[in-house]
């Protein structure tokens, strides 16, 4: 057991929140925007592993997108959330509240 | 001295030399072949050959004339090797590990080494070159005592395909790294490593027999 394994191991769990979250935010985002803000917030490592999550939401009717040409390069995705997706994302978020609540409240010393 | 061809990827065209074609080409089948189970498959191919695009893009712009391999092993370093990449039928993988090519000794092996299949040098399974790694021999020496042993009594075959049953093929870092550690063996997971093999050999069957058509028409 690493401590980098299990920190991993709570990113990843947490990916989809967080993806579901910065689409919501920005209302809609593009694969390598989202990409960017993962990568500040040190959530994503290796860009590959956010497309097949991507493809995954979109096929679980959570995220739907439309093509739009780029001024440089190829035409993007733009992704946003559908109705189910959005309903996910707030009983996720709402989940995570709770969960990061019990957990501060039970590691935090008096 | 390197020939520089074009490359069409995502509608974008990209001058990149031949090597570096070689090993982006390899790259992408090997995400072909790592998703191939996965509904979605074509598309996450598309999404991420398009962010390859974009990538090259950036790094053309930055004036250099032409694409080469230090540029796609970095593209690939960036995205992660395929094995790293999660499929949703595949064994849970850390995907978050640092490519395990690069950090060589970041796992601590404290010099054992295991039987595996070599995924990164094959012809047919990586049973050859598996092994010359475990003794850190050059690959071509099992080669070339394997074709021997055809050649003599037939044993070869049957041997070649034993090992490559038995022989475990390595999934993870960890496994990379030990040339790697596996589960047992049970009827459940020889069968399941046929079938993929089998897929596997169905494709390289493929690759190569549009390589060689390549080959010939070119020739003409």
């Amino acid at each position: 057991m690493t401590i980098d394994n299990t920190e991993s191991q709570m990113r990843k769990g947490l990916l989809e929140l967080c993806i579901l979250g910065i689409i919501h935010r920005e209302k809609e985002a593009y694969p390598s925007d989202i990409l960017e803000q993962l990568k500040g917030a040190n959530l994503i490592v290796l860009e590959g592993t956010l497309y097949p999550l991507l493809t995954r939401l979109k096929n679980a009717d959570m995220l739907t997108y439309r093509w739009e040409e780029s001024p440089s390069g190829p035409p993007r995705k733009y992704y946003s959330l559908t109705k189910t997706g959005l309903k996910f994302y707030a009983r996720l978020k709402q989940s995570w509240d709770d969960l990061s609540n019990a957990v501060n409240h039970l590691t935090t010393s008096i | 001295m390197q020939r520089i061809i074009q490359i069409n990827i995502a509608g974008r065209l990209i001058p990149i030399e031949e090597d570096a074609y070689l090993m982006l080409r390899d790259y992408i089948r090997s995400l072909e072949r790592h998703f191939e189970k996965e509904a979605g498959r074509d598309e996450i191919i598309t999404d991420i050959e398009n962010r390859i695009a974009e990538l090259f893009g950036i790094r053309l712009q930055t004036g250099t004339p032409c694409i080469d391999q230090s540029d796609v092993s970095k593209v690939i370093e960036t995205l992660g090797p395929a094995y790293t990449l999660g499929a949703e039928t595949a064994d849970p993988v850390n995907p978050y590990l640092p490519g395990p090519y690069t950090g060589q000794q970041q796992i601590n092996t404290s010099g054992q080494r295991r039987l595996y299949r070599n995924p990164n040098d094959k012809w047919l399974g990586g049973v050859c070159s598996g092994i010359a790694n475990y003794f850190d021999i050059d690959p071509v020496i099992i080669r070339l005592i394997l074709v021997i042993l055809f050649l003599t009594a037939g044993i070869g075959v049957i041997a070649y395909i034993i090992a490559w049953i038995v022989i475990p093929y390595p999934t993870t870092p960890q496994d990379i790294a030990y040339m790697t550690g596996g589960q047992p063996m049970n009827f459940h997971t020889i069968s399941r490593n046929v079938a993929v093999e089998l897929q596997d050999l169905k494709k390289r069957g493929e690759d190569m027999s549009r390589d060689l058509r390549d080959f010939f028409s070119r020739k003409k």
